[in-house]
């Protein structure tokens, strides 16, 4: 389960402490590995001067263009990024109504979304009394990753990240549903990525539901993007290369866009192309195949 | 074929229209018209979007992967469907793939730009304008936008939309591939309007960078305030945020100096209620009856 700890550390670190510290000892799925690097994290934390001298060295030459976001919040301040760590410093506020909605400042924050990352995050309270977090698990291995899957998450707790206290989020298993803070907090975090192409889906839930409500990121959206121009291209000479994608040994959900793909480029291939499918070792491609054929799809294709 | 670097760029003979477009904007931003840059660019702008290079790079791209090179090339969008065609600091070009959805909130623009209909089918755009007189930088809530042309855009045509009044409601019955050329001029502020009454309701920034000089200075505020550490730095660094060409980044500053050393603070609280920006002004008036006339200072 996620792990919370009080490190009783009294010194301080640096990023690059910390960082020569994860490369030597810190492995992704490594749990204890990453429960092992808490007490750096909590030294790290203990400098109260180090988002004071990182803001003051940075902060008129932060810039969209020159700066590795990763995709965070603007609410973010990046100390490292290297693909495999990344260190960075996240500020929480309570949100406000804007034009009559919670929404905004929610989505900002991610409050209210239930979801699981596809990193390991170990977190510490750097300021303040910190969000609130209800988190749940759930089996990664048990998961297809399609829209409405129902899955079973098992709740764990409600827990809050007040400065000084420590938590590791374990990537995939761990889904969390941020809740706002009471004040002004601070956090930071270390993210430990996999490489790339091991990267898992990350997806929201609807935890009242048990379901996966939607898909986050992908390792295959390059890809599945490529599909979606050459679809809307109606790029017929690309056909060729989107059959061999759909019977290949990638990822069930880009090989099902495949087909789906292959079957608007040549709709006359489209009943063969998904008879095909139903035979596939997949079962996800054998699922969605099923549904092809047993549709009125089928009978008009 | 490297797929870690757009390897298109450097195959200006392959891919003559891009690289054209290319060229064109460069020249453009070297002779400081980034301003300029989407009404100098429109007929770069429009062989390329009438040509067929962009889908022969797709069409490239997807044989490498099937083909078992890397997965994700580094110049495609890792969090949307969209392809960064070139990114520098000063312009974007982007395709993206648009598909019908509901937003109740329709927005002015963060740039201004060039879109064009790359795929089909044929969409609307509704353009809807600021009212004439409103400063862009002043967001106030309850201002109507105003019915403007109406724009059809079939495969190969394109339009240029304005940032300083231009609110479009593009209306999608089908998922399209849209052409996007930029300059990284951006607007103060992105309005943002009711899409059934058309009324402005909140503001939002127009990027990120801003954005995150804002949180820097609550940071510093917030840290500062409740800890014991040297405040000189962060003195002179909210300082200089005083002087920041976004409103709320120079609000954010002085809120943060006033916090931590109101004495300091005073000279660039009373600056700042002659702000060019009203709101910055009138807060810094509050602020001054609050906290400095209480305090017996004559002003």
């Amino acid at each position: 389960m996620a792990t919370s700890l009080y490190p009783a550390v009294q010194g301080t670190a640096t990023v690059g402490e910390l960082i020569a510290y994860s490369r030597q000892h810190v492995r992704y799925g490594d749990y204890d590995s990453i429960l092992d690097a808490s007490d750096i994290l909590s030294a790290l934390a203990n400098d109260r001067e180090l988002l004071v001298n990182a803001i003051n060295s940075t902060l008129a030459e932060i810039d969209d263009y020159a700066g590795d976001n990763m995709g965070v919040s603007s609410q973010s301040i990046i100390l490292h990024s290297d693909p495999m760590f990344k260190v960075r410093a996240n500020v929480w506020r309570k949100p406000v109504a804007r034009a009559g909605s919670m929404l905004h400042d929610s989505n900002l924050y991610s409050y209210h979304y239930a979801h699981n990352h596809n990193f390991e995050l170990l977190t510490v309270g750097y300021l303040g009394s910190g969000y609130w977090t209800e988190i749940h698990e759930c089996r990664p291995d048990k998961i297809q990753g399609y829209i409405g899957e129902k899955v079973e998450l098992r709740y764990l707790e409600k827990t809050s990240l007040p400065r000084g206290k420590v938590i590791h989020f374990r990537a995939c298993e761990d889904v969390h549903t941020q809740l706002p803070c009471n004040e002004f907090s601070i956090s930071l975090n270390l993210l430990v990525v996999p490489p790339y192409e091991k990267l898992s889906d990350q997806y929201s839930f609807d935890v009242a539901e048990s379901r996966i409500s939607g898909v986050i990121t992908s390792p295959d959206i390059g890809c599945m993007s490529l599909l979606s121009f050459v679809a809307l291209l109606q790029a017929k000479e690309a056909y060729d290369s989107v059959e061999r994608i759909a019977f290949s040994s990638a990822h069930w959900r880009l090989r099902n866009a495949a087909l789906e793909v292959a079957g608007i480029l040549a709709p006359g291939e489209k009943g063969a192309l998904w008879k095909r499918a139903e035979l596939d070792k997949d079962p996800a491609i054998r699922r969605a195949a099923r549904a092809w054929l047993d549709s009125g799809d089928c009978a008009a294709g | 074929m490297d797929l870690g670097k757009p390897y298109y760029l450097s195959e200006s003979e392959k891919f003559p229209l891009l690289a054209a477009l290319i060229t064109r904007a460069e020249s453009c931003i070297l002779a400081g018209s980034l301003d300029r840059l989407t009404s100098e660019c429109r007929d770069e702008f429009d062989m390329l979007l009438n040509s067929n290079e962009l889908q022969a790079i797709v069409t490239e791209s997807l044989r490498s992967v099937a083909g078992g090179g890397a997965s994700h090339p580094a110049w495609l969008s890792k969090t949307a469907e969209e392809w960064v065609i070139v990114d520098t600091k000063d312009y974007s070009l982007r395709l993206a793939a648009h598909k019908p959805r509901q937003n109740p909130l329709l927005h002015s623009l963060n740039f201004n730009c060039l879109v064009g209909n790359l795929s089909g089918p044929v969409y609307r755009i509704d353009v809807y304008k600021l009212p004439s007189g409103i400063a862009v930088d002043e967001f106030k809530a309850g201002i109507k936008a105003q019915p403007g042309p109406g724009i059809t855009l079939s495969k190969g045509q394109f339009c240029e939309l304005n940032a300083s009044s231009d609110i479009p409601r593009i209306t999608l019955s089908m998922p399209v591939l849209t052409l996007t050329l930029y300059p990284k001029a951006y607007a103060p502020i992105v309005w943002c309007f009711d899409k059934d009454t058309m009324m402005s309701v909140m503001a939002t920034a127009s990027h990120d960078s801003p954005v995150r000089r804002q949180a820097g200075a609550a940071m510093l505020q917030h840290i500062l305030r409740s800890e014991d550490v040297p405040v000189q730095a962060s003195l002179q660094t909210l300082s200089e945020l005083t002087r920041d060409d976004s409103h709320f980044v120079r609000w954010a500053a002085i809120q943060g100096l006033c916090a931590i050393d109101l004495e300091f603070a005073e000279p660039y609280l009373i600056h700042a209620r002659m702000d060019r920006h009203p709101a910055v002004a009138e807060a810094a008036g509050r602020a001054i009856d609050l906290h400095l006339k209480q305090e017996g200072k004559g002003f």
